[in-house]
């Protein structure tokens, strides 16, 4: 008998359904912990791999007029300055770059040097395509969060790496975030999805540095502080470029979000941010 | 933005209790061991959480949950290829989250016979028993929560219902109406 045949019997759906059903039962339900859960969902959304640093929260945002104040140090140095987008590579896999990199931040901190950049790669077309594209990630260490090339067809891979320069010369760089769009994987208003970790990928400490996604129509992005100042980010002029100064709002080629990226001032924290133009 | 955190932890709350028994009764069927159970579930809404505001204001919920859960079951054994393609090969050891129970299963009643033959299974093929015949849900939906197509629920369903038949104490089971 073939094994079409065995499941379009309704007596085995039927008995199978009650197998299931008892087996079950075996299994000890508890009490959901609620709690546990949503520490552990905080913790996921600010590293999903192994970030060793603390984690904040995911807002949505509200609008609200906020007094704006710089970011540390802004008179000596010690400010963000974006970069420019990296050329778009079209060979499959890419040698070198996943197809679009984009610096979201640079800037140095107590005379350290950091940034944070993001990586996108578009959505394969097909189960071939997909397959390609994973291999290409390998080489990046970067790994979509698909169990088959199939899932990845029609979705972009997108991951932000942070990094810094000790004072002893050495690179640090770790990946941060990771996620995947669709078409439908839109964000609009006052949208906001923002994390907080600790400036330094290896160190604990305060969560200084605030990485998010906004909405393609936000125009300012405000992050308060735990001291209650404030930081905007308002979204780049059309012609910035590798020598504009100041965090702005960013956008990369096939990726459906504005980002931004605030840095605290020494000594506070993240609180919350918001779109607030 | 404090407010609305709270009010969207305390949805996701409630959602949480509501969900946790039907939950954790699915992945017990996929996983065959209490505790391979509670973390599935475990990961699977810390996943939900991250994204609660956009599961939060879907049509349905449930899918994207689902769908979060195979997922995640399916990448436990994405290193192990092997079980896709040799169920039971020679190095059974890693392939199977209930393997190192057989002796205890060998000697249970026919529920404990039910999971060891569920756990012999390739995972899609379990994937898609649990979903049809425990979940309830039609082919389509199947398809969605494995993110495959409707062809491929068909074959890992009858391939893994056929297999199950072909045990001989759920055989006997079957032919007695699901019951000893």
């Amino acid at each position: 008998m073939s094994a079409d045949r065995e499941t379009d019997h309704p007596m085995a759906q039927h008995d199978i359904a009650l197998l299931l059903a008892d087996a079950a039962d075996e299994v000890e339900i508890g009490i959901a912990p609620t709690q546990a859960l949503i520490r552990g969902g905080r913790r996921r959304k600010a590293r999903r791999w192994a970030v060793a640093a603390a984690t904040t929260l995911v807002v949505t945002g509200s609008t609200g007029a906020l007094a704006m104040t710089g970011l540390p140090g802004a008179d000596g140095g010690d400010r963000g300055a974006p970069t420019a987008t990296r050329p778009t590579l079209t060979a499959s896999p890419p040698p070198l770059r996943p197809p679009t990199g984009v610096t979201l931040a640079t800037g140095t901190d107590a005379g350290a040097p950091w940034h944070v950049t993001l990586d996108v790669w578009p959505a394969p077309v097909d189960v071939e395509d997909a397959r390609s594209s994973m291999n290409a990630m390998v080489r990046y260490d970067e790994t979509p969060g698909v169990n088959t090339p199939e899932e990845l067809v029609g979705r972009s891979a997108w991951f932000v790496h942070r990094g810094t320069t000790t004072k002893d010369g050495v690179d640090q760089e770790h990946l941060t975030l990771q996620g995947l769009t669709g078409r439908d994987d839109t964000m609009s208003g006052k949208d906001i999805d923002a994390v907080a970790v600790p400036l330094s990928p290896f160190a604990e400490g305060p969560e200084r540095l605030v990485i998010g996604h906004v909405a393609k129509t936000a125009r300012q992005v405000t992050c308060t502080w735990k001291d209650g100042t404030t930081t905007k980010i308002d979204k780049a002029p059309v012609h910035t470029g590798a020598d504009s100064d100041g965090l702005t709002l960013r956008t990369a080629d096939g990726s459906p979000y504005h980002w931004f990226v605030c840095l605290a001032p020494t000594g506070t924290e993240y609180e919350s941010a918001e779109v607030t133009g | 933005m404090g407010e609305s955190k709270q009010a969207g932890d305390s949805a996701f709350q409630a959602f949480v209790t509501g969900r946790w028994p039907r939950l954790m009764r699915t992945a017990f069927l996929l996983t065959g061991e209490q505790h391979a159970a509670e973390d599935l579930v475990q990961t699977t809404l810390e996943q939900v959480y991250v994204a609660w505001r956009r599961v939060a204001s879907a049509d349905e919920p449930e899918a994207y949950v689902r769908r979060v859960m195979i997922n995640a079951h399916a990448r436990r054994h994405r290193r192990k290829l092997r079980e896709f393609l040799a169920p039971k090969g020679d190095d059974p050891g890693p392939a199977h989250e209930i393997a190192d129970t057989g002796d205890r299963i060998a000697q249970a009643d026919d529920r404990h016979a039910l999971l060891k033959a569920l756990a012999e299974l390739p995972p899609r093929q379990r994937e898609a028993v649990v979903l049809r015949y425990w979940e309830d849900l039609t082919e389509t939906q199947t398809a969605a929560a494995m993110g495959c197509s409707v062809g491929a629920v068909k074959s890992n369903a009858a391939k893994g219902i056929a297999k199950l038949r072909a045990i001989p104490a759920l055989a006997d089971m079957v032919t007695y109406g699901g019951r000893k």
